[in-house]
């Protein structure tokens, strides 16, 4: 039974960065419609720029802060001068430019920062025991940051005008420009805050792997991806679900069948919901109109 | 306005067509002293079919000049770069002082490889070094690409000695091509197994009784598992674990769990820097408050670095130590490696000095005789510069090699790891450092012969 909580334990911990990766991802994809290949650069950024931070000087909260800021601007300079220009023309351009982007800014990366990895300025920290299963403080800041990332998004959708308006733009844009949305201000908004995810999803990356490499993020993406389609792709309620079902579902593959194929359960998770629920767990909730 | 999205895309479908020729671009080809000799590298190697003909010099006729290119089989780029960036400026080191001296007729030049530590990388650039480059011998591989260059070799004839090969997979490799100036993983791991198993040889007050092992699934460290596993079993300790793990995963917390369920009080941890760190840390973080033994890999300063001091304090390293007799040599040879490439010696920079060494002093044996520096002489030629015959003269370096060589004597070349005295299957023998991490500091703890450890 402990064993079987303390997966349960790491599973929550996976599932948690797994889901605010996927929260800003399929953010972006409900309003923009099209799927984010560099997206897993933006989280690799966020890492490296912490890195940078802290070996500057910078105390890690501050590094960490400068990293989720930086990763915004990134991304909002991305939709400026790659996206922005194609929108309009289908989804297509845009995929095929995301990928591209994605190999160049890890190129750049490794450009900038060399081959070698570097390591990610976590505190070193004993685990703290609760009754039969331990709990490395590192995962319970993740969880917590998750909880809280996925509450404040929460309130910022449902709560807000803002919110209003990036749901009004991902049901339908035309119909929301006609209504009076800027919708342009409002793609722009949401590539800041599907940015500011996307660093705090670097962050916590960082914080698990403990080493810093310039394809880290384009090998989680994966994981990402089986996530947001597992939750209905465009569904911020079902990227979370989705997340928490591949990650507590990797975890617990790993322990009770093979921890060689950690990879292959995730997706086997994808391939065994949708196949009760084609349209994700969350089909027909929406922010994107089909 | 319209044009502007237009000229967007095509700087965007540009850069990705940039990136794109990045990742797949061959490694680039640099001669002796850097990029801009690439070309007189590959220009003066012969374009004829070396496979067939062994013959890869450009001049064909016996004492005239010769053009001797060396290749480079090495990851310089990937997890395992700084291998490559070890051994490079070693052996541009050596062969700038080889050029540099009047005795060879001709001069030797090193082609560069990169095998990107992985199998399908490997054999790509050894089959270019092979056959376009026209190398005659290999400086390299390591074991993480030996599998798939083995069979190259075998195709060429190219000769291989490897400054960083310790693979069990050429222990017994049976063929005369094959030569390295690293010792044998088999004997690495019977020096952890010594360490752990006989507490007089840290100076422990008692030896470890539950070892644990966690072993990478790939080939360079999968050879390092059964020796550790035999040396445990002959110092009458079974490991308590005995584990492996897919290398390069996001987490190894089940891994770990299963390994610290059988509470070991040592771990030998066989991964790539990268992994060792990430499974420390995860260990420390599962609570684990053991003592950590780890190979050569991690035994160096970058990896406490990568790693935190605080977490390796107290871990014990494996290496590769200097030859005892070797001490002022070893001394002299930092200084030289300083004043050439600015950089201190560090892992299998002195296995470096000596391979290329013996490849130069070989190549300069077959010319004083009159013959040509090909892939077919070569071996001979190896053995009779570095194993002990009656008669020898010993010598240490090439500058002493040249001399006895002109007089017409045969030479023993006894080089910084060790005598270099090849075997039947072109292994050596050489001693082992265990060092500790104290105040983040690598400090040697003890130093082990090769007698001490009763093997190859």
């Amino acid at each position: 039974m402990s064993q079987f909580l303390q997966t349960i334990v790491f599973g929550l911990a996976t599932g948690s960065l797994i889901g605010v990766a996927a929260l800003g991802l399929t953010l972006s994809y409900g309003v923009t419609g099209f799927i984010n290949f560099a997206y897993g650069e933006l989280l690799t950024v966020s890492a490296f720029s912490t890195w940078l931070g802290v070996t500057s000087g910078l105390p890690l909260v501050v590094a960490a802060a400068v990293a989720v800021l930086v990763v915004a601007g990134v991304a909002l300079l991305l939709d400026h001068a790659f996206y922005q220009p194609l929108r309009g023309r289908g989804a297509m351009p845009l995929l095929i430019t995301s990928i591209g982007l994605s190999f160049v800014l890890q190129n750049v990366l490794r450009m900038g920062f060399g081959a070698d990895p570097r390591p990610f300025p976590v505190p070193l920290v004993r685990p703290w025991t609760i009754g039969s299963v331990f709990v490395p403080p590192v995962q319970a800041v993740v969880f917590a940051t998750a909880v809280i990332a996925m509450a404040v998004l929460h309130v910022l959708l449902r709560r807000t005008m803002l919110g209003r308006r990036m749901r009004a733009t991902a049901e339908n844009d035309a119909l929301a420009r006609l209504s009076g949305v800027r919708t342009t201000a409002t793609l722009r908004v949401t590539w800041v805050v599907s940015g500011l995810l996307a660093g705090l999803a670097g962050l916590m990356l960082g914080a698990t792997e403990t080493n810093v490499t310039a394809t880290m993020g384009f090998v989680f993406l994966p994981v990402v991806f089986a996530a947001v389609i597992l939750g209905g792709i465009g569904q911020p309620y079902g990227a979370m679900a989705g997340a928490m079902v591949v990650g507590i579902g990797m975890e617990l593959g790993a322990t009770y069948l093979s921890p060689d194929y950690t990879l292959a359960f995730a997706f086997a998770a994808l391939v065994a919901a949708l196949l009760f629920r084609p349209h994700g767990i969350f089909r027909g909730g929406a922010t994107r109109g089909t | 306005m319209h044009t502007r999205p237009r000229t967007r895309l095509t700087t965007a479908l540009a850069l990705v067509a940039l990136a794109t020729t990045a990742c797949s671009a061959p490694a680039p080809v640099t001669g002796s002293e850097g990029a801009e000799n690439g070309s007189d590298a590959t220009s003066t190697a012969s374009p004829a079919d070396p496979a067939t003909s062994g013959v890869t010099t450009s001049d064909t006729s016996p004492g005239s000049d010769q053009e001797v290119a060396i290749g480079l089989a090495l990851p310089f780029t990937g997890e395992y770069s700084w291998v490559g960036a070890n051994v490079q400026p070693v052996a541009e080191m050596v062969v700038e002082e080889v050029n540099a001296d009047d005795a060879f007729p001709g001069s030797i030049t090193l082609v560069q490889g990169d095998t990107e530590g992985v199998v399908d990388a490997g054999v790509t650039a050894a089959r270019k070094l092979a056959t376009a480059d026209g190398v005659v011998a290999f400086v390299g591989p390591t074991s993480l690409s030996f599998t798939g260059v083995r069979q190259v070799i075998e195709d060429t004839g190219v000769v291989m000695i490897s400054p960083t090969a310790g693979t069990t997979e050429l222990d017994d490799a049976g063929t005369e091509l094959f030569f390295r100036t690293v010792p044998s993983d088999s004997l690495g791991g019977r020096a952890i197994a010594a360490a752990i198993g006989d507490a007089t040889v840290l100076g422990r007050d008692a030896a470890f009784e539950s070892p644990a092992l966690l072993v990478g699934e790939a080939p360079a460290l999968v050879s390092f598992a059964e020796p550790v596993a035999d040396g445990l079993a002959a110092q009458g300790l079974e490991p308590v674990a005995n584990a492996s793990f897919v290398t390069g995963k996001q987490s190894y917390r089940s891994e770990i769990a299963d390994v610290l369920a059988a509470e070991p009080d040592v771990v030998v941890l066989v991964a790539a820097p990268e992994d060792s760190a990430q499974i420390m840390r995860e260990a420390f973080e599962a609570g684990y408050e053991g003592t950590w033994f780890v190979t050569q890999d991690q035994t160096n300063a970058d990896y406490v670095d990568l790693a935190g001091a605080e977490l390796v304090e107290g871990t014990y390293g494996l290496v590769e130590a200097p030859f005892a007799d070797a001490e002022q040599r070893v001394a002299d040879f930092s200084q030289r490696l300083q004043d050439f490439a600015g950089v201190e010696p560090d892992t299998f920079s002195l296995n470096t000095y000596d391979a290329v060494n013996v490849l130069a002093l070989a190549s300069l044996r077959l010319a004083l005789a009159g013959e040509q520096v090909t892939r077919d002489a070569l071996p001979d030629a190896i053995r009779a510069v570095g194993n002990a015959d009656d008669g020898d003269v010993v010598v240490t370096s090439y500058e002493e090699g040249t001399q006895a060589l002109q007089a017409g004597d045969e030479i023993d070349y006894q080089g910084l790891v060790g005598p270099v005295d090849f075997d039947d299957n072109g292994n050596i023998t050489a001693p082992f450092a265990i060092q500790e991490v104290v105040e983040g500091t690598w400090t040697t703890v003890t130093t082990l012969a090769p007698e001490d450890l009763d093997g190859p």
